[in-house]
């Protein structure tokens, strides 16, 4: 690991290279102490292409690392196989070893449907089912068994709003189409079924991009209230955004994995030329 | 010169003059330098000198035709009205087509009446006359298009919205073709059901409950008075569609289902064009294979178990046109269920449901009001079916609702009562007509109904 780059020196070569080696090591902190995830070595075709590139990286308990880079560098790809989404994707296929606590996440025992009941995701658009808000947020715990009894569910379901802090503008009206709702409101309910399954991880694809500055504020707001019970891991193409809410920044390129360091480090002192070349916006 | 002739005479013209219009632009923009500097695209010249050229002669034909034939038979009729001849209304058409095919050649002139061999050629001058008249009027109006379209074609003459202006109303006629035909289908039908409501009470033909249409041709005849109550016809139609539908709906949702959703592509590109196969077959190859296959099974089948099943059992006929209307189920319903957003099944799936949990809370759900729009399509498409039930389903009107047996419906009892030498004024044959405006009317309301469904399916996700 080169240590410390000196930064202000390489800022003129940074224009003209900005490709990445294939043996590119990830500069910064890596990996932590007691992880809840842990990713060695993933790379991620779709048919021939890779995607991802030998990335090794670890997500601390009840973090928030914010994943961000240029467009197309394989961020969303990288979140979405920590959930197995990417199963999805006919064509993709995923090698590496993606672990929750300790446990291989691509084993072949591994029951999908309970795995994706521990990590929970919100998606870039807001994306509630065509129901009820109550029914939006009683989908997950109505699948899992969660809830014995109507009234076990009823307070599922209020607990879950609550968290999302959508529960005191919704609570007059829960047998309303969650279709109806605004689009700051749709994306809060989006995030109230997510932890209405009590995951351990929630992963966020762009949550905020479809939404007014209001509505993002609010949605940041509430990321920082659920990282003390949730990990949360965050792909966004703001950088303000990543530098509110995240303890960890992780810089990718090109399908590499950069730089990983305190998010407070990597907005004032990233270590890697490519890193500090996107935050001071000479591409992306 | 014969219509088909002047008609190739004008098109031609009118591709003439495209070139001739486009040539003359295209030397006006020259020495303007380009095309750039003359208002529309020298196509756009030549069209409007060809539409100039064309229209106005082509329409000219058009209304010569219809009133050319009633203008020269009036004035033949009145010829020989005034040379003596009595005519009265009803041997007035019989007249006729004896002076014409006089005229033509297709009766002997020998031996007939002399005054009728007068008409015949007087007719034969009449059309003489209107053939060349036409031909002079219309080259006049197709040299006076051409002349007037060609002489405003200028540097800033706005050919583009002219031709756009023509090209709309052309569009707008060819639309009238299809709803004008409709118009009068549903008129003719409804002008021979009043015909037949003259005979028959609309009440006794709407709620009776016995259907016999045999009348008594002859005085003498016994025992066929004639009874037209549709009801057992329609229970009988709604029974057979009933049928139908229980075999192609759940079979055509699931394989919608399993095509939208599970299948990979490679099964996908193999199983969908294999359905559609099955909505290419001939309605007449189903139903002989209802007839002759799978009503003699059904009813062995019934008398291994101590069932009496008629041979020709609306099961036979509703389950074998069940199978045809599968494709079609299928096809809509996997098109609403691709449809739906991949962002429902990403977020279904996400929360840990697995794939059929995610068709059965979301997928259907949010597809159903286009899944039932395609449902009561296929509907109205049962209940109109003829060609199984003609061959499957049995004749006897039976009021009953026991699929074992035999029934008939109202597009088996139109094809009986049309088929043959028929009198057409007699309540038996008018009543097709009542049924058809009534299966008309059902299937409709049916129509309108999915229409309304698959409209407000489309106002959930655009």
């Amino acid at each position: 690991m080169n240590a410390i780059n000196p930064v202000m020196g390489a800022k003129a070569e940074v224009k003209q290279n900005l490709e990445v080696a294939d043996n590119q090591v990830t500069v910064g902190s890596c990996f932590t102490e007691a992880p809840k995830m842990t990713m060695r070595n993933v790379n991620v075709f779709y048919d021939d292409k890779q995607a991802i590139h030998n990335v090794s990286v670890d997500i601390a308990k009840n973090e928030v690392i914010a994943m961000i880079g240029p467009s197309g560098c394989g961020k969303s790809t990288f979140l979405r196989s920590l959930n197995r989404m990417n199963d999805t994707v006919e064509s993709c296929r995923v090698e590496g070893e993606i672990c929750m606590d300790g446990e291989n996440l691509y084993a072949p025992k591994l029951d999908v449907v309970e795995l994706r009941a521990r990590v929970g995701m919100v998606f870039q658009k807001p994306n509630p089912f065509p129901k009820s808000i109550y029914d939006n947020v009683a989908y997950g715990p109505k699948i899992h068994g969660l809830a014995d009894t109507r009234v076990d569910l009823d307070e599922i379901v209020e607990n879950s709003l609550r968290k999302a802090s959508l529960w005191e503008e919704v609570k007059e009206r829960l047998h309303q189409s969650g279709t109806g709702l605004s689009g700051g409101q749709q994306q809060r309910l989006c995030i109230a079924r997510a932890i209405a399954v009590s995951p351990e991880v929630i992963l966020m694809d762009e949550p905020c991009s479809a939404l007014d500055p209001i509505a993002t504020a609010k949605i940041e707001e509430l990321i920082e209230e659920l990282s003390q019970n949730f990990t949360i891991a965050i792909v966004t193409h703001s950088m303000q955004q990543a530098a509110r809410v995240s303890h960890r920044t992780a810089y990718f390129h090109l399908g590499r994995l950069i730089e990983v360091n305190p998010t407070e480090q990597v907005f004032t002192m990233p270590e890697h030329e490519l890193t500090e070349a996107y935050i001071t916006g000479r591409f992306g | 010169m014969q219509a088909t002739n002047i008609l190739i005479l004008i098109l031609g013209l009118g591709c003439f003059a495209f070139y001739l219009g486009r040539g003359r632009s295209l030397a006006l923009a020259k020495p303007l330098g380009g095309i750039r500097h003359i208002h529309s695209l020298p196509s756009y010249y030549g069209a409007h000198v060809a539409l100039w050229c064309a229209l106005p002669s082509l329409l000219l034909l058009g209304l010569w035709m219809i009133f050319d034939d009633p203008l020269i038979n009036s004035i033949v009729l009145k010829s020989l009205a005034t040379g003596g001849m009595v005519i009265d209304a009803s041997s007035e058409s019989l007249l006729l087509n004896k002076i014409t095919n006089l005229a033509d050649g297709v009766l002997p002139r020998k031996g007939e009446e002399p005054a009728l061999v007068v008409a015949a050629d007087l007719m034969l001058k009449l059309q003489e006359i209107s053939r060349w008249s036409l031909t002079a009027l219309m080259m006049t109006l197709t040299l006076m298009g051409f002349g007037w379209s060609w002489s405003r074609i200028s540097s800033t003459f706005r050919a583009r919205p002219q031709v756009e202006k023509v090209m709309e109303k052309l569009l707008l006629s060819c639309a009238c073709v299809a709803i004008f035909t409709t118009l009068g289908i549903v008129l003719s039908v409804l002008f021979e059901s009043i015909q037949f409501f003259r005979s028959v009470p609309i009440d006794d033909f709407v709620f009776g409950l016995d259907w016999s249409p045999q009348t008594a041709i002859r005085e003498d005849q016994v025992g066929s008075s004639g009874s037209f109550g549709a009801v057992p016809l329609f229970v009988g139609t709604l029974l057979i569609s009933a049928v139908a539908m229980c075999i192609a709906v759940p079979v055509g949702l699931m394989s919608a289902i399993y095509l939208a959703e599970y299948a990979s592509k490679s099964v996908r590109s193999v199983a969908k064009p294999a359905l559609e196969v099955l909505a290419g077959i001939p309605t007449v190859v189903y139903g002989f294979f209802a007839a002759l296959t799978v009503a003699p099974f059904l009813r062995d089948l019934g008398a291994s178990f101590g069932l009496t099943v008629s041979s020709e059992s609306a099961l036979a006929a509703g389950g074998v046109m069940g199978v045809m209307i599968i494709p079609f189920i299928s096809s809509l319903a996997d098109d609403v269920i691709t449809a739906v957003p991949q962002s429902m099944r990403d977020g279904s799936l996400a929360m840990g449901a697995t794939k059929s949990e995610t068709v059965r809370n979301v997928i259907i759900p949010a597809a159903l009001p286009g899944i039932v729009g395609g449902i009561m399509l296929a509907v109205s498409r049962a209940i109109g079916e003829t060609m199984i039930v003609v061959m499957a389903a049995g004749m006897a009107a039976k009021l009953t609702a026991n699929p074992l047996e035999s029934v008939t419906t109202v597009t088996v009892q139109i094809v009986t009562l049309l088929t043959g030498d028929q009198e057409f004024d007699s309540p038996k044959t008018l009543a097709a007509f009542a049924l058809g405006l009534m299966l008309f009317v059902v299937t409709l309301m049916l129509n309108i109904f999915a229409l309304q469904i698959v409209k407000k399916y489309r106002e959930q996700y655009d």
